[in-house]
């Protein structure tokens, strides 16, 4: 039997959740790496985030394949590929905001959830601090939290689940909601149960 | 031999519900799960090299969060209530399509998903204590009595890292009439309207009004009696006591049985459609004249169910 999950559309508000959120976790890399890597992978996800309203700004393959070879020049020349723990997350956070600007169905939702996990543990090599610990783990949280409303029909927000005027995502979607609302009010299901 | 052949399979009580048991789920990883898995060890490895503790602690928890999502995932399908309604009687080549009601109990269920067999899939999500009714269609059958085939339901809910399905066998069935054929008038006819002694056509001349009874054509009742408020009274034509119109097995055009089948389903949908009165001949059997949609039924039927055992 196919997957009928595989076949819905991106859900729009979760993908810009998804992408604010590896913004958070990829923020204490900026003292790790040098800045030029951390701000690829920010351009990458600004670029995405506005794709989300306007489907005909995602890349075409040739600037994918353009931005695949700036994005390895920037991690030999960055790192100069000595430190292989520096090498090898740079490319990680490169990889990461190539692969936001190929997200195009909603299984590659699913990879840049698990690569957001990876990403995670990469900044533990470089700092084991308390606080940062809890900030991680917080996003950690979020991050399952995303990957468990990713596989319901209907991605439900806590607290916007009946106002479809804040409304970033495709029409079908939205619909869905709409819908929803009709019904008999019932107790807004947050994404982790 | 297919695994679903020798499956445990879920099958419907006495009351024509199945609630689906603990020990009918299945449970494998999906390709979201190998992924995670390689990820784990992956990570494991980076935490192992650096002797790192949170890097250790953060893949315990995802080890944790994975094996969890075993349980979870199983428990999102255990205990549905699964009912599936006969569907309405429909003509070969037209899509069936069963109803079938979900009762989730005192859990919401998201992201359940159940198809027949091959058929495409219905995705919903599930609240708690509210049945939810799924309308799935199957798109063509052969004539006769047929069952829908197993009901599978499936989910990946919470985490999408194992797909969690059992198999449902429901008592379901519908009737699948002939396919109608392509437009024909019984010679008979003629034969049998002369016998009659009636020269006009058959149900032109009005003979008078009697109280209607289940079953008669609409086109028959005499609305405007109804609306002077003297009930509902059906209009008799003498042509049509007089001359039934028989729509013989020999007549019908067609070179096998299922063309001539095809043929007669196309003639009783005229009749009824003209308003006669009709009855069918076979070799086997004649059912006498009538007409209205319970006749209909009971011609298409037997059509239906020609030189099948359930005839």
């Amino acid at each position: 039997m196919r997957d009928a999950l595989a076949q819905l559309p991106i859900p729009g508000r979760l993908l810009a959740a998804l992408l604010l959120l590896l913004g958070a976790l990829m923020a204490p890399h900026l003292a790790n790496l040098s800045a030029a890597v951390p701000a690829f992978f920010y351009v990458a996800m600004t670029w995405r985030l506005a794709a989300i309203r306007r489907p005909a700004w995602m890349p075409r393959r040739w600037t994918l394949m353009l931005l695949m070879i700036v994005a390895v020049a920037l991690v030999v020349v960055s790192t100069g590929l000595s430190d292989g723990r520096l090498a090898g997350t740079a490319l990680l956070v490169v990889m990461l905001g190539l692969k936001l600007l190929e997200l195009r169905a909603r299984r590659d939702i699913h990879v840049t959830l698990f690569l957001g996990y990876f990403l995670v543990l990469t900044q533990f090599l470089y700092n084991q601090s308390l606080w940062l610990a809890v900030y991680l783990f917080a996003g950690v949280l979020a991050l399952i939290m995303l990957q468990v409303g990713l596989n319901r029909k209907q991605v439900v927000f806590r607290g916007r689940y009946r106002s479809p005027s804040s409304c970033s995502c495709s029409s079908r979607v939205c619909n869905h909601r709409c819908g929803a609302s009709m019904r008999p009010r019932r107790r807004p299901v947050s994404a982790m149960r | 031999m297919a695994f679903a052949d020798w499956a445990r399979i879920e099958r419907v009580g006495a009351d024509g519900a199945a609630e689906i048991g603990a020990r009918r789920i299945y449970i494998l990883p999906t390709r979201y799960g190998t992924i995670f898995a390689t990820l784990l060890f992956l990570m494991l490895l980076g935490a192992v090299n650096y002797g790192n503790n949170p890097a250790h602690l953060l893949t315990f928890l995802l080890a944790g969060l994975g094996s969890n999502a075993i349980y979870l995932t199983w428990r999102n399908l255990r205990g549905l209530q699964v009912r599936c309604d006969g569907a309405a009687p429909v003509f070969a080549g037209q899509p069936a399509i069963f109803h079938v009601h979900l009762d989730p109990g005192e859990r919401a269920r998201p992201a359940v998903q159940l198809a027949f067999d091959d058929q495409p899939p219905d995705l919903v999500d599930l609240p708690t204590d509210q049945t939810v009714t799924v309308a799935l269609s199957i798109p063509t059958l052969p004539r006769g009595l047929q069952r829908p085939g197993r009901l599978v339901i499936a989910t990946p809910y919470p985490l999408g890292l194992f797909r969690a399905w059992c198999y449902v066998s429901t008592d379901a069935q519908v009737l699948v009439y002939p396919k109608p054929g392509p437009t024909w008038s019984p010679p008979s006819d003629h034969g049998e309207r002369l016998d009659g002694g009636h020269s006009g056509s058959g149900n032109d001349d009005f003979a008078g009004l009697r109280d209607y009874q289940a079953g008669d054509p609409p086109a028959q009742i005499d609305w405007k009696s109804y609306a002077r408020e003297r009930g509902l009274n059906t209009r008799l034509f003498s042509g049509q006591a007089a001359a039934p119109l028989w729509l013989d097995w020999r007549d019908a055009p067609g070179k096998d049985d299922e063309a001539r089948l095809s043929a007669l389903t196309r003639a009783v949908l005229d009749a009824e459609a003209a308003g006669r009165h009709y009855g069918i001949r076979t070799p086997v059997r004649e059912i006498p004249p009538g007409s209205g949609a319970a006749h209909r039924h009971r011609c298409l039927r037997y059509l239906a169910l020609y030189g099948t055992d359930d005839a």
